[in-house]
């Protein structure tokens, strides 16, 4: 059995293994980053560690919404370096049996199948497990098939010279 | 960290600085091949390596030292001479030692090095037997006496001559070694290892610098040695546990056949010495032996060390905010007091950051070390002559200068070696003297680190990059030059093995401004010769800033990149064709808002879709539709700076205030158009974004 926290981006629900969560932050004091790609939401200042915040909405393709009341910032460790993620609120901790984890993509998602881990269950309604791993590489200018592809990198790089 | 990884480390930080000695030290010897002071210091050179890799049981390390130090030991006793055949099977062998070495700290043992072809070349050369030293592991002696019983070769005989003709001293000491037959050895080599450190160890019987086959083979031992010290001081050299009855005798002087008699009387023993200790005294892991003392510290340390003391002193303007908040706010003492902490507070950690820094700082010579032997290689590989010049070696730089610095400064003497130098012929055509010259100098000017790499070469050939460039026929020389920093741009029409394949002064000029925060600055004397300074902040973590204010976002930008900030007036500023402009003194430069820079959709939307649209052309496309985005707003100020050469005002709503900034690396996915050197934390918490002049805009044609 393994802890993951629960998750809310636009209308679906999202998870992500509890383990490398250090912090969950109300959304507050994000700088945004001039001329940065279209899903970085900014940069924190944490403690005078610098992290940069994504968006998941724009991470998922969704639009971005205005931030509200709910909205947390995640913040991700990872191999001694932070990142945050902008979700639209945090529901619940679940505790999930590996077995009851299917894996393969949701059914009716735009969501990136490199950027999910599995599907499960839970109280009738579908939550997607997220490869967190995935979910930070994205932010790398990523090239190949784990990253995104060139039409993303081109829509993007269009988004943020146009706006 | 366990035992045996600090074992390692001090290893390989004692052994790379006698790498690096033995480099240099071999490089001075190629050019005054007579000079037998150096050869003596090589030897030591070679013997330390030989042993310390012994001791830590790298087996092919220690082999190929230990034949560097025969051909030495015979070089010093006048068997045999310096040729250059000789001298680049050495400096062959000294190569794959410092391969051997990298391999070592990379983890992968020296195994993996071939010296077979080294050491029968050194042998050869040398002429000495296959078998290792054989002939110098004589029979134990007898019982220690008046006399030293072993012969003296030749060379230790000359050696112990001249060591009595500087002043010093001869002695002999002997002692037995008590205890486990598996530690005698060591405790031996321990006594002998102490000795080397302060006298001039002639000869051991039985030999200690490397382990004898018995297991008793220590059991007796023997020391010849000189040395001007006291003889207390000397004493605590063999106060080690399990030595037992030393006796220190001085020799009156080296009869014929080199046997040397006992002087009249015994020195006192161990005993008599002043609580003698010898772990104080060894001083191992600190090894130096300066006035001041030493210790080595891990560089990790000091790096943390740097890191708070720059989160102290984004404290202390967190306090100086505090400080002048409260003046005329709270009670007159608090303040007053407040005043007065912030003031000490100040001073201490401007003190602080400055011991810091310093503890950072290393030679620059650390890095000179290895040119002299770039320069020898490619000068006889292109079959030029080239003296090197180094000065300024003890101009100190922060160490995380000094890998960065590396690449850059090779590549401009490779350079200089290759397209600036002329052939001997031509250059004796040209009445230059044949052998041309590099020289390197460093020094610290004002607030920074100066590099000067200059050659009385051929010089830049202007008609040539004219060519090259395709350059308009009314392109200044000056402009020229610039074409040399264009990416990929070679004047060289062969690939040669050298410099000439195309990455040139563009990716000097690139990680000397990136990733040193420097500048590249030429001097061009045509026929005569090209300089290349690079200026470099003397640290890299601190920043002196201005912090500026743009639709209430706060930016910084280095003060050294600001020529200097101006009053506007909105009315002086005229749209053009690219833009906005203003005058500046004679000049028209242009005008370019920051905010408009930094967000083109807020005023306007630039051209979607371009992927590297450039900065300013969507600024100023974002002006230019009927001189709508002209937003009549009250610019005040303006701040000079200069991009490729070229003047341009940037206007923002205020100066804000002028401070220290700890840089903080952005993120590269959030900085993809390198507008940013990086961010800083205010004391405030708030983020401000450091400006990079230089990258911010791109000025069109």
């Amino acid at each position: 059995v393994k802890q993951y926290i629960c998750f809310q981006v636009g209308e679906a629900r999202y998870a992500l293994p509890l383990g490398p969560i250090a912090q969950v932050l109300r959304f507050e004091n994000v700088t945004p980053v001039p001329m940065a790609p279209a899903f970085v939401e900014g940069i924190l200042n944490l403690g005078g560690e610098v992290v940069p915040v994504i968006n998941l909405r724009s991470r998922f393709g969704l639009e971005r919404g205005a931030p509200s009341r709910r909205s947390r910032v995640l913040v991700v460790e990872r191999e001694g370096a932070k990142h945050g993620l902008l979700v639209d609120g945090v529901k619940e901790i679940l505790e999930l049996e590996d077995a009851s984890i299917l894996s393969g993509g949701p059914p009716l998602s735009n969501l990136k199948a490199e950027l999910v881990a599995g599907v499960a269950k839970v109280r009738e309604s579908l939550v997607i497990i997220l490869e967190d791993a995935r979910l930070l590489e994205g932010e790398a200018p990523a090239r190949g098939p784990a990253g995104r592809g060139p039409a993303a990198e081109e829509a993007e790089e269009a988004e943020e010279v146009g706006g | 960290m366990s035992d045996e990884r600090r074992l390692l480390r001090a290893f390989l930080e004692e052994t790379e600085e006698l790498l690096e000695k033995l480099n240099h030290r071999l490089l001075e010897l190629e050019k005054d091949s007579a000079n037998l002071e150096l050869v003596h210091e090589i030897f030591r050179l070679t013997h330390s390596l030989k042993s310390e890799s012994a001791l830590i049981g790298f087996a092919n390390l220690s082999e190929l030292a230990h034949r560097l130090e025969d051909v030495f030991e015979r070089l010093r006793s006048g068997a045999l001479l310096l040729g250059r055949e000789l001298l680049d099977a050495v400096l062959g062998a000294s190569d794959l030692i410092q391969e051997m070495v990298a391999r070592v700290s990379r983890g992968e043992g020296d195994q993996g090095v071939d010296i077979r072809s080294a050491v029968a070349e050194l042998s050869r050369l040398a002429g000495i037997g296959g078998a290792r030293a054989a002939p110098r592991r004589q029979a134990a002696p007898g019982a220690a006496g008046g006399s030293l019983p072993a012969r003296l070769s030749d060379a230790e005989v000359l050696l112990a001559r001249e060591a009595l003709e500087r002043g010093e001293l001869l002695y002999a000491l002997s002692f037995r070694t008590a205890g486990e037959p598996a530690m005698r050895y060591p405790r031996a080599y321990l006594v002998y290892s102490n000795l080397e450190r302060v006298a001039n160890v002639l000869k051991s019987v039985p030999p200690l610098d490397l382990p004898p086959e018995g297991e008793d083979g220590c059991a007796e031992v023997q020391i010849l040695f000189s040395s001007d010290l006291p003889e207390a001081e000397l004493a605590k050299t063999y106060h080690v546990e399990d030595v037992v009855a030393p006796e220190l005798v001085r020799l009156e002087g080296l009869p014929e056949g080199g046997r040397a008699e006992a002087g009249a009387r015994a020195a006192e023993g161990p005993e008599a010495s002043p609580a003698a200790d010898p772990a104080s005294r060894g001083g191992r892991p600190a090894g130096s032996r300066g006035p001041h003392g030493s210790v080595r510290v891990d560089t990790a340390k000091l790096d943390d060390l740097w890191q708070l003391v720059g989160e102290l002193v984004t404290c202390k303007a967190r306090f100086g905010k505090l400080s002048s908040g409260l003046a005329g706010a709270g009670p007159a003492e608090l303040a007053q007091d407040v005043e007065k902490i912030t003031d000490s507070l100040e001073r201490v950690t401007g003190r602080m950051q400055q011991a810091v820094m310093e503890t950072r700082m290393v030679p620059i010579a650390v890095l000179f070390n290895k040119f002299p032997r770039l320069v020898r290689d490619l000068s006889r590989k292109l079959g030029k002559e080239v003296e090197l010049q180094l000065s300024g070696g003890e101009t100190e730089i922060d160490r995380s200068l000094v890998e960065a610095l590396s690449d850059p400064l090779t590549h401009l003497i490779r350079n200089s070696l290759d397209h600036g130098i002329e052939t001997v012929e031509q250059r004796i055509a040209g009445g230059k003297p044949a052998a041309g010259r590099v020289s390197i100098a460093a020094q610290q000017r004002g607030g920074k680190i100066v590099i000067e790499v200059g050659d009385d070469g051929r010089g830049l050939d202007l008609d040539r990059i004219r060519q090259v460039a395709q350059a308009a026929p009314e392109t200044t020389d000056e402009e020229l030059i610039n074409f040399i920093f264009q990416p990929g741009f070679s004047t060289r029409q062969s690939v040669s093995e050298l410099s000439g394949r195309g990455v040139g002064m563009d990716v000097v000029a690139t990680r000397v401004k990136e990733n040193l925060r420097g500048e590249v600055l030429l001097a061009n004397l045509p026929g005569r010769g090209l300089t290349v300074t690079i200026l470099l902040p003397l640290t890299l973590t601190i920043l002196h800033s201005l912090l500026v204010a743009s639709s209430g976002q706060y930016y910084a930008i280095p003060i050294r990149d600001i020529e200097e900030t101006v009053q506007v007036e909105p009315t002086s500023l005229r749209p053009t064709r690219a833009g906005e402009q203003m005058a500046l003194g004679e000049e028209e430069v242009p005008a370019i808002r920051l905010e408009t820079l930094l967000a083109p959709s807020a005023a306007g939307g630039g051209p979607a879709g371009r992927p590297e649209a450039e900065s300013l052309a969507a600024a100023a496309g974002a002006a230019l539709p009927g001189g709508e985005g002209l937003a009549p707003r009250g610019y005040r100020h303006g701040v000079v700076a200069r991009s490729k050469g070229q003047r341009y005002c940037l206007l923002v709503d205020e100066l804000v205030e002028e401070l220290d900034l700890v840089i903080k690396p952005l993120a590269e996915v959030l900085n993809r158009r390198r507008l940013f050197s990086g961010v800083s934390v205010l004391g405030d918490g708030r983020i401000v974004f450091i400006l990079d002049t230089s990258r911010l805009v791109e000025l069109p044609e």
